[in-house]
């Protein structure tokens, strides 16, 4: 984590004689098993190329313990080749059956002779794990079901970035015991124990040819043995050539004798052999040389490592390959390399719940006899917020061809540095940028030729990385599903992301914020797994992901968003005007660009009870200039900390010393974009006195080195911290004790703040009769684009909902009414493109309200939605009885999460009716218990607890049950087709009509005020429109003829509508001018099919 | 004839020699020149700053073609890493062993057959 610079390191950024030499290395991944593609098992026999999840393998050659999942898989024509493709090896294989990642991209042609190769290679990447749906299940990876994953969480290794650097000379003069093994012995030997040998072992062999070699760098060797009379006689070899034939038969027996002595090599790497020649036996004690060893040291760190409601229990490293390691049960071992090469690090930590996660980083090391890539140019390598990460580009002039540059290969990008023309250490580490090749550019000029290399650090990759659209929703017990979650906060679902729907927990740092806010859902339509990770980090908690240079991946609030005396970061470096070159140039804004943010939050406490709070800043009054800005659904604590929220978005928007740009004169690399970390900085001396002076926030960070004079240079671009502006209680939209008379007119101040104020709609939620739910967000284009979000919705299921609400947190329910014989249900999801989960259905009814016969048929009578509150919604359900045929059940009250039973529902028909709360009650139009059939209207008070008698209505048969409601008031529209009645206050009148209207939830739509009416007509035919509360109609021309319509009120004024069929048209002047809005509905959807329901939802 | 200079040359450090026996012994000693850093950057408070790597810079007035011919062995392209023997080295009248890339000039001034004002310059030296 970042630490600030110590005196001596800012003495020895500010010295002269700074430059480095820059490295590329590039992690060369060893072959661990090789086999052929044999076939692919039962149910991809028809296809060997789409959605394979398993293959079967013969002729396997390796030791098949060691392919660990996450390793990638080369299938190649050619042994070692990956011409066909990679694919990530997703669990344990046996000597048959390999399970991989679930892949389409490759052709697992079975009829190649002797089939394909496929090679298995330690590289260990960043892979998305798609996620499996059978049956409506969600499976994770493929077959992972899930069982206790989200209360029992896998923890998270967090071991650092890659290593990379060179073998590091350091004299020696070693002393070697025989026991050591680095000596290896060849034959037969005897490893012995006697107190007199040095370090009290000794092995002795009396076998002819038999011999113990070691190999050393140096200029001197010498060999101790013991000598005693009857010994035989050793032969030296060094480098193959015989020196010395070395007598060990003594009168008496002494111990430790040094009996062989070479100074005269020269000094470089040798090899000692001692043979025994079988003239008896030889008792070899040690050897010694003078001389140096060449190793490189690693000292990693895991103490960071984490896990959500348990301990970290135990550290159990992997180093293969290394020379000596030491803690390697502990966080921070020390591990030596003295031999170049790639080296796989492992970490597998455990928890107090008996979970283990395995990480694994790469050491890549080199010595001058295996160089990494030199030959080359750093074109760049910048990072910036918005970006996420870093990524560098590489120029290479001679090396480019080396096998060992695969595509997306590993790449660490390291430095030599010298300050003072003497080599030191760098604050901030030897690693200036990793990341993986993502692309090549390769030029060759008539006298040349080189190749750019781009590498990307993880952000790239995650944004690359499709992702299914994530959702998890807080529930207070155990969670029993994949989309459940207990205690929901922003960390833990982008845990979830990271953890479950990719690799990144294994292959790099993911350290995520430790904000305790809670979510009651949390979910994304984006498309990428970096998208999804971002949209929902900052739309909540104002919180960004980065990755640092090292690779790391960080989930952090935005500094500006913190409160001052939050802000407990490290300040790295105060800079001056010693520390950079050339000009600073900065905007000094005069004018703020923002007059008032509106913003509202909500606050979900354990039990996911919610409470919507409302903000300004500044406040009612709009600022003398700017925008407005509206920032909708934070999570927050309270209202105070809703208000900060508020003050502290409006004081970042409006920074007075927005970004500028600092060339500093020196190789600084110890400060980062992630983590959070400020950087001081005081400009002065412009004419104007206003200067720069404090903490700033980096934006931007660039490396640049000059070839041609060595110098590696840093340029940031800062951005001052900001402070919170004036933040205050804002009002409750759509409340009738909402205070108008402040400010007093006149002027007239801005109405209550609209919390969605935009030129056109944007997102547009459709049902069809054939494609189920359709969606867009780019409703406000001329070519809207509608993708399908049926996830998790069976197919039988998904065309035939008939009430479809969608709350004011944007959490969609669709009920499918009517008796058992039609699968009766309700359904939900977070928001549009979240996984649908059924939350009512047959059985769920059957078990909550007892029934007087079993043989009934369970009813799902109407459902509606509480539009004053975030997200409630209500539905009537029970048992049919009869005759006459009534509901014997109850209304139901309240979310996804749970619903409390209110009132039985006495009197009430068994007809499919309609539910909606305006005007302080909820009201039910269906129709009544008789001998006759009757429409009526029942009341059940604010919260359902009470259900009044039926009051019938004037006239029409007994399906006049749908009806629409003037926004949040106590009128209603209740219609089927010639009837139509207005319900005011609980008093019906009729209106007469002289067309059908459609006979279907949106078969009729008005505005918030009931002026304004649009319907469609009955079984086809057009739509009309009413301007005087549905007693005149006028026929809206220019739409096509198409079939039945459904309409829509498009929020905001009585002129915007929409209406769909087969197409979908918006119009912002009451039907007078029509817009077609099909964009590419008609390409995913048959023209014969139709939509029958149509919401604006922004 | 001993040499009068201590001026010496080697691709590594156990074959340097001394630049004089060259070209049959006929090669005479450079006038070392130094540069501590390559560039100089003006800083805000008006400060300035030496950047990049020192150079050392050895330079005959005239050579003739086996002399020219015999520097060339230890540099066949455009630069290599070579071991010297040099004074001058952060201006100090010592002769010190330093690792250093040469680089061969982009341009050789001819007179004939001998090259005139040669300079061959050595970058980044790193005492050893």
């Amino acid at each position: 984590m970042p630490t600030p610079l110590t005196p001596t390191e800012i003495a020895r950024l500010r010295k002269d004689r700074q430059f480095s030499e820059l490295f590329l290395g590039v992690a060369q991944y060893a072959t661990i098993y090789t086999a052929r593609l044999a076939s692919l098992p039962v149910g991809h026999s028809d296809t060997h190329t789409d959605m394979v999840t398993q293959i079967i393998v013969t002729g396997g050659s390796g030791t098949l313990s060691n392919i660990l999942p996450g390793m990638t898989l080369y299938v190649g024509t050619t042994a070692g080749a990956y011409d066909v493709g990679m694919c990530r090896i997703r669990a344990t294989p046996t000597t048959t059956t390999w399970k991989l990642g679930e892949t389409s991209e490759i052709d697992f042609d079975t009829t190649v002779t002797g089939g394909l190769y496929l090679t298995v290679v330690n590289d260990f990447g960043l892979w998305a794990k798609p996620i499996k749906i059978e049956d409506e299940t969600p499976y994770m990876d493929v077959d992972i079901s899930y069982t206790n994953q989200h209360s029992n969480f896998a923890p998270v290794p967090v071991m650092g970035g890659h290593h990379a650097g060179f073998l590091e000379r350091t004299d020696a003069t070693p002393t070697i015991d025989d026991a050591d093994t680095a000596i290896t012995y060849s034959g037969s030997w005897t490893a012995f124990s006697f107190g007199a040998a040095y370090d009290g072992t000794i092995h002795f062999t009396g076998s002819a040819g038999a011999y113990a070699e070691y190999a050393f760098y140096g200029s001197r060797v010498k060999v101790m043995a013991r000598k005693s009379s009857g010994d035989g006689e050793a032969d030296i070899y060094i480098d193959g050539v015989f020196k010395a034939r070395v007598d060990l038969d003594n009168a008496t027996t002494v111990w430790q004798q040094w009996v062989y002595d070479n100074s005269t090599l020269t000094e470089g790497a040798h090899t000692i052999r001692i043979y025994c020649i079988g003239t008896g036996e030889i008792w070899i004690d040690a050897i010694y040389y003078e001389g140096a060893t060449f190793e490189m040291t690693i000292s990693p760190d895991a103490s960071d490592s984490w896990v959500f409601g348990a301990n970290i229990l135990g550290y159990q490293w992997g180093a293969d390959g290394a020379s000596a390691t030491s803690g390697m049960t502990s966080a921070t071992p020390t591990i030596t390399y003295n031999a170049a090469g790639t080296y796989l690090l492992s970490c597998t930590i455990s928890t107090d719940t008996s979970l283990t996660t395995t990480g694994y980083r790469y050491v890549l090391v080199y010595d001058d006899a295996n160089p990494p890539i030199t030959q080359f140019t750093l074109d760049g390598a910048h990072a910036d917020y918005d970006a996420g990460g870093w990524e560098f580009d590489v120029t290479l002039y001679a090396e480019a061809s080396r096998a060992g540059i695969r595509d997306r290969a590993l790449c660490v990008l390291f430095a030599r540095d010298y300050f003072e023309a003497t080599q030191e250490d760098c604050p901030g580490g030897n690693v200036i940028a990793t990341g993986w090749i993502s692309e090549e550019n390769n030029l060759k000029t008539p006298d040349y030729g080189t190749t750019t290399l781009t590498v990307q650090g993880a952000q790239y990759w995650l944004r690359q990385m499709i992702g299914f659209p994530a959702g998890l929703e807080m529930v207070t017990g155990t969670p029993t599903a994949w989309t459940e979650m207990k205690t929901l906060t922003v960390g833990r679902y982008a845990w979830h992301l990271l953890h479950w729907r990719s690799t990144a927990t294994a292959v790099m740092d993911v350290i995520l914020t430790t904000d305790a806010r809670y979510a009651s859902e949390l979910s994304s339509l984006a498309d990428s797994i970096w998208q999804q990770l971002r949209e929902n980090s900052f739309t909540t908690i104002y919180a960004l992901p980065g990755v640092d240079r090292l690779g790391r991946l960080f989930v952090e609030i935005e500094p500006q968003m913190e409160m001052p005396e939050d802000r407990t970061w490290e300040q790295i470096v105060d800079l001056d005007s010693q520390d950079w070159e050339g000009d600073v140039e900065w905007l000094r804004v005069t004018t703020p660009p923002v007059s008032q943010v509106n913003l509202s939050g909500v606050a979900v406490d354990g039990s996911i009870s919610a409470l919507a709070y409302f903000s300004l800043s500044y406040g009612h009054v709009f600022g003398r200039h700017g925008e407005a800005h509206v920032q909708d659904r934070l999570l927050v604590g309270d209202q105070a900390t809703c208000n900060n929220l508020a003050g502290l978005y409006c004081g970042w928007m409006n920074n007075p010393t927005p970004q500028f740009r600092v060339r500093l004169c020196a190789n600084f690399r110890a400060a980062d974009l992630w983590p959070r970390q400020k950087i001081g900085i005081t400009v002065s001396g412009e004419p104007r006195g206003v200067g720069i002076s404090g903490d700033c926030v980096i934006r931007e960070m660039d490396f640049e080195h000059d070839p041609t004079i060595g110098f590696l240079q840093t340029s940031l671009v800062l951005e001052r911290e900001t402070e919170p502006a004036i933040g205050v209680n804002g009002d409750v939209p759509g409340r009738e004790d909402t205070d108008f008379s402040i400010p007093p007119l006149p002027p007239l101040p801005p109405l209550p703040p609209i919390l969605t104020p935009y030129d056109e709609p944007k997102k547009v939620l459709l049902h069809t009769v054939d494609y189920g739910f359709i969606y867009t967000e780019t409703f406000d284009q001329p070519f809207p684009q509608w993708k399908f979000i049926n996830g998790g919705l069976p197919a039988e299921v998904k065309n035939s909902f008939n009430q479809v609400v969608v709350t004011p947190y944007g959490r969609i329910y669709a009920a499918l009414c009517g008796t058992s014989a039609v699968d009766i249900s309700i359904w939900t999801t977070a928001q549009p493109g979240g996984f649908w989960t059924k939350i009512v259905d047959e059985d769920w009814i059957r078990n909550t309200i007892p029934f007087g016969d079993p043989e009934h048929k369970a009813l799902l009578l109407a459902m509606g939605i509480n539009a004053a509150a975030q997200d409630q919604i209500a539905f009537i359900a029970g048992e049919e009885a009869g005759p006459p045929a009534t509901c014997g059940g109850a209304f139901f009250l309240g979310n996804y999460a749970g619903f409390a039973s209110g009132a039985a529902t006495d009197s009430v028909g068994s007809a499919v009716g309609f539910l909606s709360r305006g005007g302080g009650e909820w009201m039910l139009t269906a129709n009544r218990q008789s001998i006759f059939w009757q429409n009526a209207f029942f009341s059940y008070g604010s919260n359902g607890a009470t259900q009044s008698p039926p009051s019938l209505l004037t006239s029409g048969s007994a399906e006049l049950s749908w009806h629409a409601r003037a926004g949040i008031s106590d009128i209603l529209y209740v219609f089927h087709r010639e009837l139509l009645q207005n319900i005011t206050g609980g008093a019906a009148t009729d209106i007469p009509i002289t067309f059908n209207i459609e006979n279907a939830q949106c078969g009729l739509a008005t505005d918030p005020t009931s002026e304004y009416v649009a319907a469609a007509e009955y079984n086809g035919g057009s739509v009309k429109m009413s301007t005087d509360y549905g007693y005149t109609w006028f026929d809206v021309e220019d739409l096509p003829e198409e079939g039945t319509y459904a309409v829509g009120w498009a929020l905001t004024d009585n002129q915007r509508w929409v209406a769909a069929s087969a197409g979908v048209y918006y119009t912002n002047d009451a039907f007078t001018t029509i817009y077609d809005k099909t964009g590419n509905l008609d390409e995913i959807m048959d023209a014969t099919s139709r939509v029958d329901f149509i919401k604006v939802l922004a | 004839m001993a040499n009068l200079y201590s001026y010496e040359i080697g691709t590594t450090a156990g074959n340097m020699v001394n630049v004089e026996t060259l070209a049959n012994g006929t090669m005479p000693a450079p006038k070392a020149t130094w540069r501590p850093y390559t560039e100089l950057r003006t800083l805000g408070n008006l400060d300035v700053r030496g950047v990049g790597y020192p150079v050392v810079t050895w330079t005959w007035g005239i050579l003739t073609r086996a002399q020219r011919d015999a520097l060339r062995t230890y540099c066949t392209g455009a630069s290599a890493a070579v071991y010297i023997k040099t004074q001058g080295i952060d201006n100090s009248d010592a002769y010190l062993t330093v690792t250093a890339f040469m680089v061969w000039p982009e341009e050789e001034q001819r007179d004939a057959t001998r090259r005139k004002e040669f300079s061959i310059e050595f970058r980044k030296p790193v005492s050893v």
